[in-house]
């Protein structure tokens, strides 16, 4: 009876394997993606959107794609299988591509239904570490890469105000120090690190009265010349709106272009209290207004860092290569068999 | 001549009856090479029962969803015939895609069901713009009569000619070029080239599939970004950006789309030409290359309408890219200046109207620098209020074209409906208040969102 059921069991599973394993079920899948992004575009215009969204964490959504991903393996491994025997470069030749593509659908796969990340705002000495980790990093030191002096025409042109890619030092208690950059992202413990975005956060200290109420590096959203935010110190009534000021201005022919010391800025902060306008000084030291003396001091940056766990990161990066790998091969291999043909 | 002849409502029934009736003779033609020219009947009642169900809408008023409604009806129509050409071309190349339809396939009712389902999903769309049209042109026209009558002359004339076209090309030449596949590429190529309708949306949908792809395609690349971490961030542009750029580029992306698009079609040919030839009893000698030979004609003459729409759209696409693509209206900015801590932008004036559905900028100076806005008044008739900026590309600002905005540093076309929402690479909304006759926005909330310009920060908040 064992044997029996056994029996049926496995040729019920042979023919379900035969079935997902035949050209015509992943035609199938396919075809149905398509009829479904294609009236999801029409009529809902985020059509992509709403599809990550879904295969993110909506069961009805993620069935029919792993569906598609074992459709996708069991035909690869049927074709492989029959080109070995035969034929191993055209193994090479047109199952290379294929197993990119899959790979990339896999990896996206696991990268969107269980990536996790976080966004953490840092200044050099604090401590960093997102909520999945154990480990704890020090940010020791923030190289901005901005211009010492800069040209606010800078911003606009070719040049830019970097003079290299921003970088930020981390470390941990009887480690070395790692450096993160821009791109691409660096692996720490089980977790990638990337510099999203940075400022500048210049140190004010506010004293009233001849009494010091505080000191501290604000940071704000101040990178370039042009740009401007405001903070607010409790229980004070006031918003400070601060930006850069240029130390001069030059002018060649009809170009007039201001200079802006990024090292040690010259700030413009004006001093709000609700829409009137109760101070405003152009300085790098300190401004007073009623009984008020805000001190500034010398700024440093600070950085917004990009921390993701994502296991399927190196499916995709492989799989990407495998694809780039694959291509060629793949269009050789057509033409080939188109010149055979014609032989 | 002239003051008769009402020429928009003219061409259009010549569209329509000429379409109609260029579909009905090849299938015809296919149906009496097969023995089964019955089944014509299904397609004229199918062809029939749209011209009736879309006359209601001569009854009945119009909205702008109607016409939103129409116009994503026939796009959807050109979709499922495109989709059901692709599956029976891959069906026709050896594939077994209908294997389970092979007990019922020949039953008379299931296959006059399917043309006639097949032409009313076809002609419905098409037929129901074409006389909210004529209806709308109607009501211009003094004289009421003379559209509709013009109409009525543009379909006979298509059915004179229709009837000189059946007398020039016999049954037998324009069915050897067509099996069911090819007979469905061919009616979603007349979809595609003259499946619009005037008033409601373009003549030819490329333009819209063009729209589709290119923001499919964008939005891979996108999220395989995400997915890398690259930061789509300024800090990028001396090392990476230009590499990205280059993806984002519009002739990247249109030759991109274009293959996505031929896909399919290709492949058809490519199976064609280099599939192995069946068996034959006659093993060698004159009578296995006379079977060789005609195996390898009929292949290739099958092939000639799909090389033709591959050739066509490869065509249209580019003329396409090169003319319509490229014209994008960007309006020049009117200045607006600050008053107490508002910008005040009339309604109308008698320069502009708001309300008009076009794209209007707006520049406010400060401190030397200039920052654009943009408002236009979405389809649902609410205004939207944006920085003419977003917080991924550099500050290109946008353009409109057609019924959408561009980015016009990535060219990501950006659906109007969504105009108001934050994130990606949609224009940075602005909070406002409007009445009757004014918008007023806060400097500070300008100068507050002109920070994200260009700094991706807008994904914090979107995730």
């Amino acid at each position: 009876m064992s044997a029996f059921m056994e029996s049926r069991v496995w040729k019920f599973m042979k023919r379900i394997l035969s079935l997902l394993s035949s050209p015509e079920a992943l035609f199938w899948s396919i075809g149905s993606w398509v009829t479904y992004y294609t009236f999801m575009m029409i009529w809902d215009k985020e059509s992509f959107a709403h599809f990550v969204n879904g295969l993110a964490d909506r069961t009805i959504m993620q069935v029919p794609y792993l569906l598609f991903l074992l459709t996708g393996y069991l035909n690869l491994f049927r074709s492989s299988k029959k080109c070995l025997k035969t034929n191993i470069w055209k193994l090479a030749g047109t199952k290379l591509l294929p197993f990119g593509i899959l790979l990339v659908f896999t990896g996206a796969f696991i990268s969107i239904s269980s990536r996790q990340f976080q966004w953490i705002n840092a200044m050099p000495g604090d401590e960093i570490r997102p909520r999945w980790a154990q480990e704890q990093y020090r940010v020791e030191s923030v190289d901005a890469g901005v211009r010492d002096r800069l040209l606010d025409i800078d911003s606009e042109g070719e040049s830019g105000i970097f003079k290299y890619e921003p970088k930020v030092t981390i470390s941990q208690s009887g480690q070395a120090a790692r450096s993160i950059g821009a791109f691409p992202p660096s692996r720490v413990g089980n977790t990638f690190y990337h510099v999203l975005n940075f400022g500048m956060a210049p140190s004010f200290a506010i004293s009233e009265g001849g009494v010091l109420k505080g000191r501290e590096y604000v940071p704000l959203r101040l990178l370039m010349p042009g740009s401007n935010d405001s903070f607010e110190i409790q229980p004070l009534p006031y918003k400070f709106l601060v930006s850069f000021e240029p130390d001069r201005t030059i002018q060649k022919g009809s170009v007039k272009a201001g200079e802006y010391n990024m090292k040690d800025p010259l700030l413009r902060i004006r001093v709000l209290e609700g829409q009137d306008v109760v101070a405003e000084e152009v300085t790098r030291e300190s401004m007073s207004f009623r009984n008020i003396r805000l001190d500034v001091g010398k700024p440093v940056y600070w950085v917004q860092l990009e921390a993701v766990k994502d296991r399927g990161v190196y499916l995709i990066v492989s799989g990407l290569l495998f694809t780039c790998l694959g291509l060629p091969l793949y269009v050789i291999s057509i033409c080939m068999n188109l010149l055979r043909r014609q032989d | 001549m002239s003051s008769f002849v009402v020429y928009e409502a003219f061409f259009a029934g010549l569209k329509e009856g000429l379409k109609a009736g260029i579909i009905w003779y090849v299938l015809a033609s296919l149906l009496h090479v097969k023995g089964m020219l019955r089944l014509q009947r299904a397609f004229i009642a199918g062809t029939l029962f749209s011209v009736i169900a879309a006359a209601s809408f001569l009854f009945l008023n119009v909205t702008p969803e109607i016409r939103e409604y129409i116009a994503n009806s026939g796009e959807m129509s050109f979709a499922l015939l495109l989709v059901a050409s692709a599956a029976a071309l891959l069906n026709s190349s050896g594939l077994r895609l209908f294997s389970l339809l092979d007990r019922v396939s020949g039953k008379a009712f299931l296959r006059n069901s399917a043309i006639f389902a097949a032409s009313a999903i076809f002609f419905v769309p098409d037929i129901s713009g074409t006389f909210i049209f004529i209806k709308d042109l109607s009501l211009l026209n003094e004289r009421a009569y003379q559209t509709y009558a013009s109409l009525a002359a543009g379909v006979s004339v298509s059915v004179l000619l229709i009837s000189a076209m059946s007398r020039l090309l016999s049954r037998g030449l324009v069915s050897s070029f067509f099996e069911l596949p090819q007979l469905l590429l061919f009616a979603s190529m007349m979809k595609l080239t003259a499946g619009g309708t005037g008033g409601i949306s373009e003549i030819s949908l490329i333009p819209a599939v063009q729209r589709g792809l290119m923001k499919l395609s964008h939005d891979i690349i996108h999220q395989t970004f995400v997915m890398l971490m690259v930061p789509d961030h300024p800090l990028l542009k001396t090392t990476t950006w230009n590499f990205i750029g280059f993806f984002f580029g519009p002739n990247i992306a249109s030759w991109e789309t274009l293959l996505l698009f031929l896909l399919c079609p290709l492949m058809f040919i490519y199976y064609s030409l280099a599939s192995p030839l069946p068996e034959t009893a006659a093993a060698a000698g004159a009578e296995r290359r006379r079977f060789v030979q005609s195996v390898l004609s009929d292949r290739r003459r099958k092939a000639v309408p799909v090389l033709l729409f591959v050739l066509l759209i490869s065509a249209s696409w580019f003329s396409q890219s090169g003319e319509k693509i490229s014209a994008v209206k960007v309006p020049k900015a009117k200045p607006v200046v600050e008053d107490r801590g508002m910008v005040l932008i009339p309604v109308t004036d008698p320069t502009m109207d708001l309300k008009d559905g076009s794209l209007h900028k707006f520049v406010l100076s400060r401190s030397d620098k200039e920052i654009r806005i943009m408002v236009i008044m979405k389809p649902d008739g609410r205004i939207s209020v944006c920085l003419d900026a977003c917080e991924i590309c550099p500050p290109d600002g946008y353009g409109l074209r057609e019924d959408h905005v561009v980015c016009l540093y990535c060219n990501t076309p950006i659906p109007v409906v969504s105009l108001g929402e934050p994130g990606g690479c949609n224009p940075i909304p602005l909070a406002f208040a409007a009445d009757d006759r004014f918008i007023r926005i806060a400097v500070d909330e300008i100068m507050k969102k002109r920070e994200l310009i260009n700094s991706s920060r807008s994904a914090e908040a979107a995730r």
